[in-house]
């Protein structure tokens, strides 16, 4: 790879896809979109003179304001970067999607993988999954070679707040555990995601296709806070409070109700996107993207925890009250 | 909307659950996607009438969020539905648990060509011909080509698609996919359910079959003549129409030999004293013959049109002779005909024929040869990946019984094991024997109102279960005394014989057809299929259907034009 374009490079993803790429890249000439999805002339500037370049479109929304944005940025934002991709001679374009245009697993033992069909959650499922189809139909018009990449739910260095403010509420015992608990979430730690994104990128059969890239094996809910909790006591000397905030079913479902409301009237509030997902599985097997990219994932749960709380503990994050 | 996502996700709960069996086992492993995909499209598959009754059942089944539940809980769920008092329970989870299974080991099965373009443009909208023949399988194709060769204008018309020759691996759930009736999934309803199979694609049975050969016993053609009033049909008339089809499909022994299962079972039976016999086949240069390797290619190679993927609805008299209603993908076609000859197979002529308002003796007489398996297991390996066809038959009980080794791919021998799950890990030890019967009862077609694919019903007679007790029975003693370590019986009943549902015949009490095919009381209507045949042969029927769609095709040309 020569050339490289970055979109969403000051997000969480894209900043650590950044590292990784000048480290493995040193040679290549990797640019950085700075502008405005929404603006078409920010697109076709960024993608200028770019032949033969790679492009991994990190950027997206996941908690907008307004529902629109979410359209606005992950379905016209992507055609118009593809647009001005295709314009500047772009070779590939790793896209990244997400879980949820397929939703939640059926069942407990249920594993997504890439003939899973789309049953997209809320509107940002169904704004990804717009975005996956127009994809697709951009690239069997042959301008442009395209790799869909499924991310679930991502951890790892440079994290945003929402995800420092969970290990607070692990620390004070606050996270919300409805149910059992035993559901299962599939969890991508950015290394792993970015080795995923970069042999998207590279292999020459993955044009035209979509993976999952995820850590080895999906967790557990109560695997993912107990994990959290550990190495907070054990390797970072911080009190926990050891306890849950238990929730019967029923407050997914009401938040799940709220949140469909909120949404049909164009609004969002994040905590209750979240809390009505904190029951559901949301688990996928990585296997299509072992067998056909040679995806290895080397990092797993407990590994990436102690490396993000190691993050934050260099930046000067500490967890005690 | 709803109800198709909770359809999908009960399904896919109950794939997941009905192949944990098997969960460990390496290329068996979930995510089982494919085997919900696979069940959904063989639903929507299913005969018409049934689809929604399926659907319902299955959601019926999820009430009470069964597809929410821990696996644990769902199987036992499964199991109380299984062992059910109410058959529709037990019916559900047999259609699901043999769908998965057979999805489960089929998966490495190759992927199937792409059919060919059979009809590159639309076809036109009204057409003219001499003579129009409505299905491409044995009886139909041979009409076809014989009438075309001898100068008809002949137009074709064939439901299936037309298939390159070797798009899909014989027996594979590829070929069930592509060139089956609904899938494969299709049954004759009675107090026993005895499911069936059709073709559907050029080339008919003849293509998705072993090929074995028979000439008719000719006892079954002395009964027919006696109480069907058949003419010109003994043996010395039938004569050269076998050996001119011998010919054309160079029917054949073996230049090899024989797969280790089919040979087992001719073992055993010499053992036990019985007569057993290796049964020829249409095979040449080790590839086996069909309608669209011989008299297909012929009609097609005369220039003569095949329409496929057109489906003849109805049949109306017109000043000209008939006006066939078909339709196509693109449209409703008219076909103006002289004559018409409809070669749609026991179940489909007859359907066709009561949907134009022909009802005489149609429909009512249907005959089969209700075959029952075993699994059985060997001390050593007697199955392998390209096993090939099994071709000893024991016939030292015909007509009343014959056995044989039926086909035995890891997926088709996991089918015949679905209670004895972990048994299909040894496959390669295994194989499946059939004992087909003879039977006294009969069946019929029958039109639902509101409803396209015919309903078919079948009645056993007490004789017809007694002998296929003693079938298992004999086929047993036969496989043991080859050296069986272990029989795994199935108790589901199955055909792939179908005929007699439009009798020929001048008795016209209780024919459909005069001797050589023509409909009593409808002019230039033939028939020219398996429907013809007065009652079960007692053998494999092909031989006689295309004996007998000769004999009236050359008849036609004599006597009519």
């Amino acid at each position: 790879m020569k050339q490289i374009l970055v979109t969403g490079s000051a997000g969480w993803l894209g900043s650590r896809l950044m590292e990784i790429l000048a480290r493995e890249f040193p040679d290549a000439s990797i640019r950085a979109f700075s502008g405005d999805l929404r603006n078409c002339d920010d697109c076709i500037n960024f993608c200028a003179g770019a032949a033969d370049a790679v492009l991994f479109h990190t950027a997206g929304l996941i908690h907008p304001r307004r529902v629109r944005d979410l359209y606005d940025v992950n379905v016209e934002g992507t055609m118009r970067l593809l647009d001005a991709a295709v314009a500047g001679g772009v070779s590939r374009a790793v896209i990244v999607s997400s879980n949820s245009p397929c939703g939640c697993n059926p069942h407990p033992d249920h594993l997504f993988d890439e003939h899973s069909p789309y049953h997209p959650y809320m509107n940002y499922g169904y704004s990804k999954m717009l975005m996956e189809m127009a994809v697709q139909k951009q690239q069997q018009r042959g301008d442009i070679q395209t790799v869909i990449v499924r991310a679930p739910w991502f951890y790892g260095p440079n994290q945003p707040p929402r995800q420092t403010l969970f290990f607070q509420m692990v620390r004070d015992g606050k996270v919300p555990i409805v149910g059992t608990g035993e559901n299962l979430r599939s969890m991508a730690y950015l290394d792993n995601l970015s080795q995923g994104l970069l042999l998207a990128a590279t292999v020459e059969r993955a044009n035209g296709q979509t993976y999952w890239i995820a850590d080895e094996r999906p967790y557990s809910m109560n695997e993912i806070v107990d994990t959290v909790e550990r190495l907070l006591e054990e390797e970072f000397g911080v009190r926990c409070a050891h306890k849950r905030f238990r929730l019967p079913n029923l407050a997914s479902q009401i938040a799940l109700l709220a949140d469909a409301t909120l949404q049909a009237f164009g609004l969002y509030n994040q905590k209750i996107h979240v809390l009505s997902e904190m029951n559901k599985n949301i688990a996928c097997s990585v296997a299509k993207a072992a067998n056909e990219l040679g995806y290895k994932p080397s990092i797993a749960l407990e590994e990436g925890m102690r490396r993000s709380l190691q993050w934050c503990a260099d930046k000067g994050i500490t967890f005690t009250p | 909307m709803m109800s198709s996502f909770r359809f999908h996700d009960t399904v896919s709960a109950l794939a997941y659950s009905l192949a944990a069996p098997h969960a460990d086992r390496p290329g068996l492993q979930p995510p089982y996607t494919d085997l919900t995909a696979f069940i959904l499209r063989q639903h929507a598959r299913l005969p018409d009438y049934l689809r929604a009754p399926l659907l319902w059942a299955t959601l019926a089944f999820d009430l009470g969020g069964f597809h929410h539940r821990s696996p644990a809980t769902r199987a036992k769920k499964i199991t109380a539905w299984r062992n059910s008092r109410l058959a529709a329970a037990r019916d559900l989870i047999r259609y699901h648990e043999s769908l998965a299974t057979f999805a489960l080991h089929s998966r490495d099965e190759p992927p199937p060509t792409p059919p060919s373009n059979d009809n590159p443009s639309p076809p036109l909208r009204e057409q003219w011909c001499d003579v129009a023949v409505i299905g491409s399988g044995p009886g139909g194709s041979i009409t076809a080509c014989l009438l075309a060769e001898a100068g008809c204008t002949v137009l074709l018309i064939e439901e299936g698609r037309l298939f390159p020759t070797d798009s899909c691996a014989p027996f594979s759930r590829q070929e069930m996919e592509l060139k089956y009736r609904h899938g494969g999934q299709t049954a004759a309803f009675g107090q026993d359910k005895i499911s069936y199979v059709e073709a559907c694609c050029a080339g008919g049975g003849s293509e998705i079959n072993s090929g074995l050969y028979h000439r008719t016993p000719p006892e079954i053609l002395e009964h027919w003549q006696k109480h069907f009033d058949v003419e010109e049909l003994d043996e010395v008339h039938l004569q050269p129409h076998f050996e001119a089809i011998e010919r054309t499909l160079s029917v054949s022994l073996l230049d090899h030999p024989a797969p280790v299962a089919s040979l087992k079972l001719h073992d055993g039976a010499r053992q036990l004293g019985w007569n057993s016999i290796e049964v020829p086949r249409w095979f040449r240069n080790g590839v086996r013959q069909s309608m669209s390797r011989t008299y297909l290619a012929r009609f097609r190679r005369n220039g003569s049109s095949l329409l496929a993927q057109t489906r003849a609805v109805r049949l109306c008299r017109d000043e000209r002779g008939w006006l066939v209603h078909a339709h196509h993908p693109s449209g409703p076609i008219r076909i103006h005909a002289r004559f018409v000859f409809v070669c749609g197979g026991a179940v489909q002529t007859p359907a066709l024929l009561l949907r134009s308002g022909i009802s005489r003796n149609i429909g009512r007489s249907l005959a089969m040869h209700p075959t029952i398996k075993i699994a059985a297991r060997f001390a050593e390996p007697v199955n392998s990946a390209g096993m090939g066809v099994p071709v000893h038959q024991v016939k030292e009980f015909a007509p009343r019984l014959s056995f044989g080794c039926s086909i035995s791919t890891p997926s088709h021998l996991a089918l015949g094991l679905l209670n004895h799950p972990e048994q299909t890990a040894g496959w390669p030890n295994m194989a499946n024997y059939y004992a087909m019967t003879t039977p006294e009862g009969r069946g019929s077609i029958r039109l639902l109102p509101g409803f396209q694919s015919p309903f078919v019903r079948y009645r056993l007679t007490a004789n017809d279960r007694r002998n296929l007790d003693d079938g298992l029975r004999k086929l047993s003693d036969i496989l043991h005394a080859a050296g069986a370590v272990a029989v795994y019986p199935n108790t589901n009943l199955m055909t792939i014989h179908l005929f007699s549902s439009c009798p020929m015949g001048e008795n016209k009490s209780r024919c459909a057809t005069d001797s050589f095919g023509r409909v009593h009381g409808c002019a230039n209507l033939y028939i020219n299929d398996a429907s013809l045949l007065c009652t079960a042969p007692g053998v494999n029927p092909q031989g006689t259907i295309m004996a007998i769609a000769r004999r009236n095709a050359l008849r036609f040309l004599t006597r009519v034009l």
